[in-house]
């Protein structure tokens, strides 16, 4: 035990100096070069530290293409990752992510839904409005469908999640059925996830919802270190574990339709980046929520910036790249732990 | 039945208007066809102020506000047209060879385009001009700055037909302001 509070802190100061280290060179990268030296300057120049402003040309570049991004990064990066952290403790299972109980699918329909039909009464947010509402309401759908007698199963719960997610599947199939070339072309992208639209309207829109669930979340974390005990012990150690499902996941609904209606549809992160910390610094919650949040971050702001540098001027869609190198990496790691704990169960 | 190569650019209308009219069995009124339509051409052509320097232009596919950016590289067809309007495609001599690229919105920026041809509908997605150069990327550019934008139907712009030349009379006229003869 001892070895792994250890682990826990050494890995968390990890991440932090790494996110320190990574903002900058981020921030110094990509098509239109600016070099760190410069972007330190112009930073101090705005906090009113000395430093100097650039010319007009880099610094709108900066302060408005490259920072919003970097910022939506971090946060769609950290809710992703947390609610991949809660989503698991929930359920107690290690398949569970937020795609599971329909935010992802629910959100793509409203987005899908809304490009088909040319809706446009928000203006260019509709589709992140519409998306956002949809990802939440699919969820409190999939809730309610499971419940019964006033108690909810977690097996129920996640094949009520399956089935919706199919349904949903299926709306999207019809949509992209009946739209024209136009729009097929404007739903392909959206699914495939970008940050490329990132203003600092749009992290404005994420920010509430991405801080009421990063504080929300480690507060639940003692109660699901219990939980994770089997619901009969959690419940007779004081434990409303009904109560709990309840509010947590509304939690991760909020967490991860926000970050869904901006991004569009960004996997892998939620699934993989807690089960990495796991392995590495064992099952606790009061580490793994807040260190799945920090890996969260990190992984998304170091994707994008591939997404954004590696294949200039091109743009590489960022979901597709999060699951193109995370998933043999996940592999990899899968087959090691399990090598090294001599096979699961 | 007749299939026409799809156009790559000016040089294709005559043939084109021929193959249809052949197809009709009306090759005279074809050849006639085809020389007005290149005399027009010819004359709108010869009616762009000279200038020292060719503004350069960049073609963006633009729809909606999910994040579909894409510049034209010299697969699109439209650099032709912007050639003949005195302009430079942005897109096609920053080295895209495909038709649309999704491009980041700072390449863009460091593309530094003069001027952003659309097309209409491309420009009415995005919320009109108001909304195109709030855009990230197009924001920071001098087309963005001096909210200099070109746009053309979406159907007409790379059709290359006996109206080209109207197409390119609109080009010119949006890109040069009253400058033109």
């Amino acid at each position: 035990m001892r070895r792994k509070y250890g682990t826990a802190w050494l890995l968390t100061a990890g991440l932090v100096l790494a996110l320190l280290v990574l903002v900058p060179v981020a921030a110094g990268l990509g098509a239109y070069p600016v070099p760190v030296g410069d972007v330190l300057s112009s930073v101090q120049h705005r906090l009113g530290l000395g430093g100097g402003a650039l010319g007009r040309v880099p610094e709108s570049v900066l302060w408005n293409v490259r920072f919003p991004r970097i910022v939506l990064a971090l946060l769609v990066g950290a809710s992703l990752g947390c609610a991949g952290a809660l989503m698991q403790g929930v359920f107690g299972n290690p398949l569970a992510e937020p795609g599971v109980i329909g935010v992802s699918s629910g959100a793509a329909v409203g987005a899908v839904a809304v490009i088909a039909l040319g809706l446009d009464f928000l203006g260019t947010w509709t589709v992140s409005a519409v998306a956002f509402v949809s990802g939440l309401a699919t969820v409190l759908l999939v809730y309610a469908m499971s419940r019964s007698g006033g108690r909810t199963e977690v097996v129920t719960l996640i094949l009520t999640g399956i089935a919706v997610n199919a349904f949903a599947g299926a709306l999207i199939g019809l949509f992209l059925f009946f739209a024209d070339t136009a729009a097929v072309n404007q739903i392909t992208f959206w699914q495939l996830g970008s940050l490329s639209q990132a203003t600092w309207p749009k992290v404005l829109a994420v920010l509430p919802c991405a801080v009421v669930g990063l504080t929300l979340a480690p507060l639940y974390a003692g109660r699901l270190d219990l939980l994770a005990l089997g619901e009969r012990p959690a419940r007779h150690l004081g434990v409303d574990v009904e109560r709990l499902r309840v509010v947590l996941v509304l939690v991760i609904a909020l967490l991860t339709a926000a970050a869904v209606s901006l991004s569009g549809i960004i996997s892998f992160v939620g699934l993989v980046v807690p089960h990495l910390l796991r392995m590495a610094a064992g099952p606790g919650h009061r580490f793994l929520i807040p260190a799945s949040a920090l890996l969260g971050a990190l992984v998304l702001l170091g994707a994008d910036l591939t997404a954004r540098t590696v294949a200039a001027p091109a743009e590489l869609p960022l979901g597709v790249l999060t699951a193109l190198i995370g998933s043999p990496f996940f592999f990899w790691l899968l087959r090691r732990a399990r090598r090294g704990q001599g096979g699961w169960a | 039945m007749l299939v026409v190569d799809p156009a790559q650019g000016l040089a294709d209308v005559g043939p084109r208007i021929r193959a249809v009219a052949d197809a009709l069995g009306v090759p005279a009124a074809g050849k006639e066809l085809t020389k007005r339509s290149e005399d027009r051409i010819a004359a709108v052509r010869k009616a762009i102020p000279a200038r020292e320097e060719k503004p350069r232009v960049a073609f963006l596919y633009l729809r909606g506000s999910a994040s579909v950016y894409l510049i034209g590289g010299k697969g699109s067809g439209a650099t032709s047209l912007l050639e003949a309007a005195g302009a430079v495609d942005a897109g096609a001599e920053s080295g895209l060879e495909q038709d649309f690229t999704a491009i980041t919105t700072e390449a863009l920026a460091k593309a530094a385009p003069d001027a952003i041809l659309v097309m209409t509908k491309g420009l009415e997605s995005v919320g009109g001009l108001d909304g195109l150069v709030k855009i990230p990327g197009v924001a920071q550019t001098p087309a963005g700055m001096d909210r200099r934008v070109v746009s053309v139907e979406d159907g007409v712009l790379l059709n290359y037909g006996p109206r080209t030349d109207q197409v390119l009379r609109s080009i010119v006229h949006q890109l040069y302001g009253d400058d033109t003869k």
